[in-house]
């Protein structure tokens, strides 16, 4: 295939080792892209780039070199390899950047949250939280729990509830954690989890009839621990 | 005389002439017209010389804001609506803060005292001795009030009066095994009455309910300046008042015992300060 280093009928050599960097380099991001869970705007930016520079730089290394004479010079061909080479580069990089946003941005859960135990609970009770799966790995679950009075026209119990939430792994429970009412938690995540389960238990010093409500009001998978 | 004529005039009569000032708007606690019960012994009791810790509370915050005050009576039936159509500035009745009170336009300063529920029984009826021992026995409350709103397993709760006093009158009578209500409140029928009755599971049923000075919805301001009367009231005044006001309690309640001391079960604290007070903007 490769005549002379001149060029017709062949490609020099030099262009057709860039030729197979730029097929090869554009072949690992689509199997990157392949064995890599990515989404949206990543996944379709880098499919679109890379089937373009794979087919250009396919075209060029097989297609072109076997016509005789060739209908571009070697100085149009390397236009076109530096342009897949860009291509691949640019496509490395953003796919690489979206890949880490998409890694550590946050998640949203609280449709996927569910409460147990969560009306009318007295102080000594424990109300549970469910999230059946993590759908991404994050090092915190960050909750915001909201407590309101059972019995509004009763008394005050809201404002003087405290709660406790701890998370339950594997049969071990974690460490209780402090929780404001209607203040994000950040609750740390035991790497490899594939489901939540907490336990958030309701305090009140002075009055042990009070009953009250609990709520999410938010929830977050997240790796930025917040208390 | 021409129409540029007339108008000249008019712009000089309105431009030149005597200003009229715009009367300033009055501060709304220029004068305290205070709601207030007068069948609350320990709180407020009396007709023409009323007396109570509500009635020295009252004097306490006219005092410190150096304006006059003039009681009104309510009761728990009517008291919101007095507020609401504006009969009075502020209630001290015994008025208990709730999520519901503040839904209805009820701002509160305070608290100003902190108080458990608890059963008034005859003194000499030794039946109501703890939880399980209070079903099937009648028990009274005052419609209106956050206690008519417990329900006491296995007692019947159909029992409702208008005033606590009724019940009080009932329960004397026999038509009912016990009163439920606020136990500061059934103290002072047993102070009222000597002998006659006592207190019995103060905490076992109901909620702790937080009196409050209510205000209407709109006076933020003025309920931050109450609140800061209030709390010099509970540094300066409270544990003298109670003494005065709830000789009884201070007894019941001295501290020797699980009872506890009558300060820390009634005072209300700072905490309690900070999350019940001044809600409504």
């Amino acid at each position: 295939m490769v005549n002379s280093p001149g060029g017709a009928p062949g490609r020099s050599r030099r262009l057709v080792i860039g030729m197979l960097i730029a097929l090869a380099w554009t072949l690992v991001l689509l199997v990157l892209v392949a064995i890599t869970k990515t989404s949206g705007l990543a996944q379709v930016a880098t499919i679109v780039a890379t089937v373009l520079g794979g087919v250009g730089a396919l075209w060029q290394a097989l297609y072109q070199p076997r016509r005789t004479p060739p209908t571009m010079s070697d100085r149009n061909w390397r236009w076109v390899l530096g342009g897949v080479l860009a291509m691949d580069a640019a496509v490395t990089v953003v796919w690489g950047a979206l890949s880490y946003h998409s890694a550590h941005s946050d998640i949203d859960v609280l449709a996927d949250i569910e409460l147990g135990n969560n009306r009318k609970i007295s102080p000594g009770e424990v109300a549970f939280l469910e999230l059946d799966s993590v759908p991404a790995r994050r090092r915190h679950l960050t909750v915001t729990f909201v407590v309101t009075d059972s019995r509004p026209a009763l008394g005050l119990c809201a404002p003087r509830t405290k709660l406790k939430a701890r998370l339950e792994h594997a049969g071990n429970r974690g460490d209780r954690i402090d929780v404001k009412n209607g203040r994000p938690t950040s609750i740390r995540l035991v790497p490899g989890l594939t489901k939540v389960h907490m336990e958030i238990e309701v305090f009140n010093e002075r009055d042990k009839n009070c009953e009250v409500d609990l709520n999410v009001s938010s929830a977050k998978l997240t790796n930025r621990g917040r208390r | 005389m021409n129409w540029r004529a007339l108008l000249g005039v008019l712009l000089l009569t309105a431009g030149c002439g005597p200003e009229t000032e715009q009367p300033p708007d009055r501060p709304f606690l220029e004068r305290l017209t205070v709601g207030v019960a007068n069948d609350a012994p320990g709180f407020s009791t009396g007709s023409t010389n009323l007396s109570g810790f509500d009635i020295d509370l009252m004097h306490f915050l006219a005092d410190s804001l150096q304006v006059p005050a003039a009681p009104t009576i309510v009761t728990s039936r009517n008291r919101v609506a007095i507020l609401k159509n504006r009969s009075v500035n502020l209630v001290i009745s015994n008025f208990s803060i709730t999520r519901e009170r503040n839904e209805q336009g009820v701002d509160f300063a305070g608290p100003y005292m902190v108080t458990d529920q608890a059963l008034l029984v005859r003194a000499d009826d030794h039946r109501i001795t703890d939880r399980g021992s209070v079903r099937g026995k009648s028990i009274c409350t005052e419609d209106t009030t956050t206690a008519s709103l417990v329900d006491i397993p296995g007692a019947d709760m159909n029992t409702k009066r208008p005033t606590t006093r009724d019940c009080v009158e009932q329960l004397a009578a026999k038509g009912t095994d016990a009163v439920f209500n606020d136990t500061l409140v059934l103290y002072g029928y047993v102070q009222a009455h000597p002998g006659k009755y006592r207190v019995v599971l103060p905490g076992t049923f109901g909620q702790l309910q937080f009196y409050g000075v209510a205000i209407l919805r709109g006076h933020r301001d003025e309920c931050r300046k109450l609140n800061e009367k209030i709390k010099l009231f509970l540094r300066n005044d409270w544990v003298r008042r109670f003494q005065d006001q709830f000789p009884k309690v201070v007894e019941e309640y001295s501290g020797s015992d699980d009872s506890g001391n009558y300060e820390s079960e009634f005072k209300p604290t700072d905490a309690d300060m900070e999350s019940l007070s001044c809600k409504l903007r």
